[in-house]
């Protein structure tokens, strides 16, 4: 180049950078462009409009944060009676029919609202069904929110109409962004489902307005009206009792903790693990951690033999992780390798998967696995439980299934609460109005009017109690570990800090 | 503690680290001597060689665990059967065609491979992903575990995947130095022409060649399976991915062409590897990272850069090597008057048809998909910059692209400063890493150069992204906003659209610039001979790292007005280093030579699967990269790319047909397989 050329390049640089330092950021458009939070026909609710969290790390690689919170009595809200397909108190020995509110089958003809007509009210969902490597069939999503209208739909439906999953979108992994965007502009779907890896095209939706419902692994849950998960937005790496509680129970002493030093969602999952352990060492008999590494790399193409000769040097006897399924076969192939499997024991987050279980029951025995949800092998008095095992009875179950199930429930019972002449506007404030929503016993109950932010940031979103809810594995299988017959969740109350023992608790309504 | 008892545990660690280090050092050997086979016998640096391992794998999973085949007949399928008739395959239909290709031309082809087989084996198989849990090794338990000296635990898989690479190691060592048939092979390799003239069959060696490398691969693959952890629930290629890495820097310390060093090198590392993790505190962020995630990235860095023999490679390498003859003139340039008159009305009327229907009638969905397809020909100009200018590949341009998304992002969520300001800074601080980076590995060149950006590339990936000050913070996401203008409001999507336009053009104006510049003159000289060039006064350091930070500053632009267009940064959508990998597949097969090409593979990449693929064939997406992947093949052929070839074509048609002469096209004579032809012209 010559230098006149050069003289010219910086000269129109200087005329950019002026430019530029006299121009600024637009603010929310007709689209809602900005990065900010919701959207939407908030009512005094409405999230803080603080720059929106977008999406973060990879899910399962990185896995779940921590066991999630639950909150709240058991005793379902007077004002709720009618939402839910609310179970007789006492037990039944013979499933009933849900009681009904009296309007479920009122017709009413509906113009301009998207995806309904006199015969239907379609949804779309968006799952990652292709390129999934994480060994989890997210696509059982979908089976669980078709079981779940067939459920309604062979009782009649709901205000004349029958519930359609009418469009089923392939996220391809990562690409339910413009999946989400032709979602919006096709506007033939009165909802959308969403389960994906991660969760690009939240803001399109929440900014169209759209109700959406997911699989609640990502950021993007919080601070977004229109958005609800099967769980409410969690505390990532909050210091709790939960994690010294549960090895106590098995009698452990020294702790080793994992996570992926590719993934922050991890490390910070393994950090707020760590330091609670220290925090109720004293407590918790002199717990400490012994063993602290976030250095992994996905995939451990280097191995973990050294970490695990050091654990066994140190004598960990307990070892909680924040890795996916396959490091945590690896760790456990390493230890059995080392034969030093016998002598810990595992905490998995994102292990509840019974095929995969049973594949290794000789590397997993033993272990504890974290559920967000009341596990297959917990029979609690719910008759939407009931409900679920048939209508699903010819498909083989997965963690997804029930998610896609909850969430189709938490749509049919807005629906409900927002009566005859329902739009999405009206779906999505009275989803807003649960304000002790349990999924009939099946998840910790969720006040949906208050949790939209993200607890870390604003501690009054936070459950009321925080629970956890866990399995055994057990000659390949699953056993329910926590609480007791018909009371599956362990649960403490938020604001207690001090140690305390947790309560068995029942949320069935 | 004594020092001497302090001693002996340190000792002991040592010895542990040692042997538990051999068994993954086996595993990189494996694949190390894999990449080396092939590149022995074929001058092909397969950079599919993981979904090579991938098909066996996966068949060999289909077979026994899906279908209850016995082991050794599932075994007998996969790798004695299937890997090397598709390497027999590759042969006679993609490589034997190209031989004569330069090695770069042959990674592009490698690159459309990787891309394509896995998709098209798992369309044509349709292959059940579903839950496999398809960590079943070939060997009958092969998690039983043995002591060493009493000692030191081995599981049989690992000692059988470490006998079969010592004897695989010896055996092809031999069969190269000791036997007719390896001096036969390695004759092929260097020029079949000659070797034929001594009665050798050039046509048959070199498919057995490939089938004896693919066989390789395909053993790789189902010994890998069971020991490696990103392949321990689902069969992926990208399973293979970390491990292809650490194996890439041991291939590399035999410099692709020792089947020994490449076994020593897979040991080496694999007991470095260990040992660093048993002796290196970890409660040190830099520490943490050097053993961790970085460690595979800056080993192959670090050996690319520094290893005394590839630099004596590169520096030994012929002068007149890269020597070629002038590529054909661009169709455009030989056209007549007329139809150079009839081919703008024609470009302005589908231009202004597309306009017209862009702002008047199209939704949010397609306007969103137009701007996709602007901002992408912006990024993949910057690819025209390198790789069609400058006649060299790099692999990272995503990750460019990545830092001016990011800087958008920084510069709007933690100072509230313009994001057209922190993409202009985003693209600045992008130039500047491009300068830094291509002064280590400008000399390379090659496949040298291309492995050493994809490990920077990896190392941003696996490293930089997840702190705050780089990818931003979980907590608050990475949500960017639309930028106000010159008191223009673009947050709607049809003025950031028009910003993208004349973005665009600016950009493309520059590119053509630069090219008209004495350093496109100087990189148009370097292309042909470096030393011709240099003994003429160019200063080949200078060019090349302008057109590495040119490059790099562009592609970040584009990656600025990406997060923009989508309002967050959708790195692990957008900017993943494998999807950068058919960014350049796309590219060069469409043209990497022009801006034209460039807009066109911005087009075609997101346009072409969205319309063509799902909406009027109905044909899932996954076929973008079958068809893609395999257009790479015509990459050695028509370096120019397949739309400028076509054009040309159809040119010379109309001009026979109305019975005019070509004499520009005639005068460039037929097309030329030079090998280098990366880029150039107008």
């Amino acid at each position: 180049m010559t230098a006149r050329w050069w003289k010219l390049m910086l000269a129109g640089l200087a005329v950019l950078a002026l430019v530029a330092t006299a121009c600024g950021n637009a603010g929310n458009d007709d689209e809602g462009t900005a990065p900010a939070a919701t959207a939407a026909p908030a009512p005094e609710e409405a999230p803080d409009d603080e720059p929106a969290p977008a999406p973060e790390e990879a899910p399962d690689d990185e896995p779940a944060p921590a066991p999630e919170e639950a909150d709240d009595e058991p005793a379902p809200a007077p004002e709720e009676a009618d939402d839910e397909p609310a179970p007789e108190p006492e037990a039944e020995p013979e499933p009933e029919e849900p009681k009904e509110p009296e309007h479920r089958h009122d017709f009413v003809p509906i113009s301009g609202v998207p995806g309904v007509n006199d015969d239907e009210i379609k949804v779309t969902s968006i799952v990652t069904i292709s390129n999934n490597a994480l060994g989890t069939n997210i696509g059982a999503y979908n089976d669980g929110i078709e079981a779940y209208f067939n459920f309604i739909n062979d009782t009649g439906g709901i205000y004349g109409r029958e519930l359609v999953l009418a469009t089923k979108r392939d996220d391809q992994l990562f690409q339910n962004l413009p999946e989400s965007l032709a979602m919006v502009e096709e506007d033939d779907s009165l909802a959308a489902f969403v389960a994906t890896l991660l969760f690009f095209g939240a803001d399109t939706l929440n900014d169209a307005g759209v109700p959406t419902f997911g699989w609640n692994i990502h950021n993007e849950f919080a601070d977004r009206w229109n958005i609800v998960g099967n769980i409410a937005p969690s505390c990532i790496g909050c210091i709790h009792q939960l994690f010294p509680y549960v090895a106590t129970q098995v009698g452990a002493t020294k702790i080793g903790v994992f996570g992926y030093g590719n993934s922050e969602n991890s490390k910070i999952c393994a950090e707020g693990t760590r330091d609670s352990i220290e925090h109720y060492s004293a407590e918790a008999g002199g717990m400490t951690v012994e063993f602290f590494d976030t250095s992994i790399e996905f995939g451990m193409a280097g191995g973990i033999a050294p970490q695990v000769s050091e654990m066994k040097d140190k004598g960990v006897d307990f070892i909680f992780t924040c890795l996916d399924l396959n490091g945590m076969r690896t760790i456990a192939q390493e230890l059995a390798k080392q034969d030093y499997r016998d002598q810990v024991t595992m905490y998995h987050p994102n292990t509840y998967n019974h095929e995969f279980v049973a594949a290794n029951a000789d590397l997993f025995e033993g272990d504890l696995v974290f559920v967000q949800f009341v596990p297959f092998e917990a029979e609690i008095d719910s008759e939407l439980q009931r409900r679920f095992f048939e209508y699903t009875a010819d498909l083989k179950l997965e963690e997804q299934t029930i998610v896609g199930w909850l969430n189709a429930h938490l749509f049919y019972d807005g629906l409900l609460a927002a009566g005859p002449e329902f739009d999405r506007a009206s779906l999505m404030e009275a989803v807003r109005g649960f304000d002790d929503y349990s999924h009939d016993g099946l998840t910790n109950p969720i006040d949906w009017s208050r949790q939209i932010a993200l607890p870390n940031d604003n501690p009054d979103a936070d459950y009321e109690y925080r629970c956890i809810n866990a399995v055994q594995i057990v000659d390949g299988a699953f056993e329910q570990w926590t609480g007791e017959p018909g009371k599956p969740w362990m649960c403490w109350e938020v604001v207690r800090e001090d140690w305390h023992d947790p309560e068995a608790l029942s949320f069935v309504n | 503690m004594t020092a001497s008892v302090l001693a002996a545990g340190v000792l002991e660690d040592t010895i542990r680290a040692f042997f538990q280090g051999l068994p993954i050092g086996a595993g990189f050997a494996l694949v190390a001597m894999s990449f080396v086979l092939t590149y022995k016998t074929s001058g092909v640096f397969n950079l599919a060689f993981g979904a090579q391992a991938f098909i066996s794998a996966a068949t060999y999973f289909e077979l026994h665990v899906r279908r209850d085949w016995p082991i050794w007949s599932a075994v007998l399928v996969a790798v004695v059967l299937v890997a090397p008739v598709l390497g027999l395959l590759l042969e006679r239909l993609i490589f034997r065609h190209v031989h004569a290709s330069s090695a770069v031309a042959k990674l592009v082809i490698s690159l459309g491979l990787m891309v394509a087989l896995p998709e098209l084996f798992k369309l044509i198989v349709d292959y059940n992903r579903e839950q496999p849990f398809g960590a079943v090794g070939i060997i009958p338990d092969g998690t039983t575990v043995y002591r060493l000296f009493g000692r030191y635990p081995v599981t049989r898989d690992e000692i059988a995947a470490f006998v079969i690479v010592v004897a695989a190691a010896v055996a092809l060592a031999a069969l190269f130095r000791y036997t007719r048939l390896g001096l036969r092979i390695r004759a092929v390799v260097q020029s079949p022409r000659m070797t034929e003239l001594n009665g050798v069959n050039a046509d048959w060696v070199s498919s057995g060649s490939w089938m004896l490398s693919s066989f390789f691969a395909g053993l790789a693959g189902v010994l890998l399976v069971p020991t490696t952890s990103s392949l321990g629930t689902v069969l992926e290629p990208t399973g293979f991915f970390p491990i292809v890495i650490s194996a890439l820097a041991a291939a590399a310390l035999g410099r692709l062409v020792s089947l020994p060093a490449a076994m020593f090198g897979g040991l080496l590392l694999g007991v470095v590897t260990t040992q660093m993790r048993t002796h290196v505190p970890r409660d040190n962020v830099i520490l943490a990272e050097l053993q961790g995630p970085a460690l595979p990235y800056v080993m192959l860095f670090a050996i690319i850069v520094f290893w005394p023999a590839i630099r004596r490679q590169v520096a030994g390498a012929d002068p007149l090597l890269g020597v070629s003859p002038p590529p054909p003139a661009l169709a455009a340039t030989s056209r007549s008057r007329g139809m150079t008159i009839y081919t703008r009305i024609m470009a302005l009327a589908f231009f202004t048809a597309v306009g017209v229907w862009t702002f008047g009638y199209a939704n949010n969905f397609w306007i969103s998909r137009i701007t996709h397809s602007v901002i992408f020909s912006i990024i993949f100009l910057s690819i025209v910059v390198f790789t069609g200018l400058g006649g060299q590949i790099a692999l990272c341009q995503v990750t460019f692209a990545a830092i001016g998304a990011f800087g958008a992002m920084q510069f709007a969520q933690r100072w509230d400063i313009s994001v057209i300001v922190g993409m202009v800074a985003g693209a600045a601080i992008a130039a500047a890493v491009g300068a830094v980076l291509s002064i280590p590995v400008m000399r390379l060149g090659g496949i040298w150069l291309a492995i050493a950006t994809l490990a920077f590339a990896l190392f941003f990936h696996d490293v930089l992204v997840k702190y705050s000050w780089v990818g931003g913070s979980l907590f608050h996401g990475r949500g960017v906003p639309r930028p106000e203008f010159l008191g223009v409001d673009f947050s709607s999507r049809e003025n950031f659209l028009i910003l993208c336009i004349a973005i665009l053009v600016l950009v493309g104006v520059l590119v053509i610039l630069i090219r008209e510049s004495s350093t496109g003159m100087a990189l148009r000289a370097l292309r042909g001979s470096e030393t011709a060039a240099e003994s003429i006064g160019v200063i080949s350091w200078r060019s090349r790292v302008i057109v590495f930070s040119v490059s790099a500053g562009i592609a970040a632009i584009g990656g600025g007005l990406l997060a923009m267009e989508e309002r967050l940064v959708g790195y692990e959508a957008n900017f993943d280093p494998q999807t950068g990998l058919f960014w350049l597949v796309i590219v060069v097969v469409l043209g990497a030579r022009t801006v034209e090409g460039g807009i066109q593979a911005g087009v075609a990449f997101v346009i072409f699967p969205e319309l063509v693929l799902d909406r009027w064939l109905g044909l899932h997406g996954a076929w973008r990269y079958v068809l893609f992947g395999f257009a790479a093949i015509s990459f050695a052929r028509h370096p120019e790319g397949l739309l400028e070839h076509g054009k040309r074509r159809s040119q010379a048609m109309m001009q026979r047909a109305f019975g005019r002469r070509q004499p520009a096209v005639a005068a460039a004579g037929p097309e030329i397989d030079n090998g280098t032809d990366v880029g150039d012209e107008p």
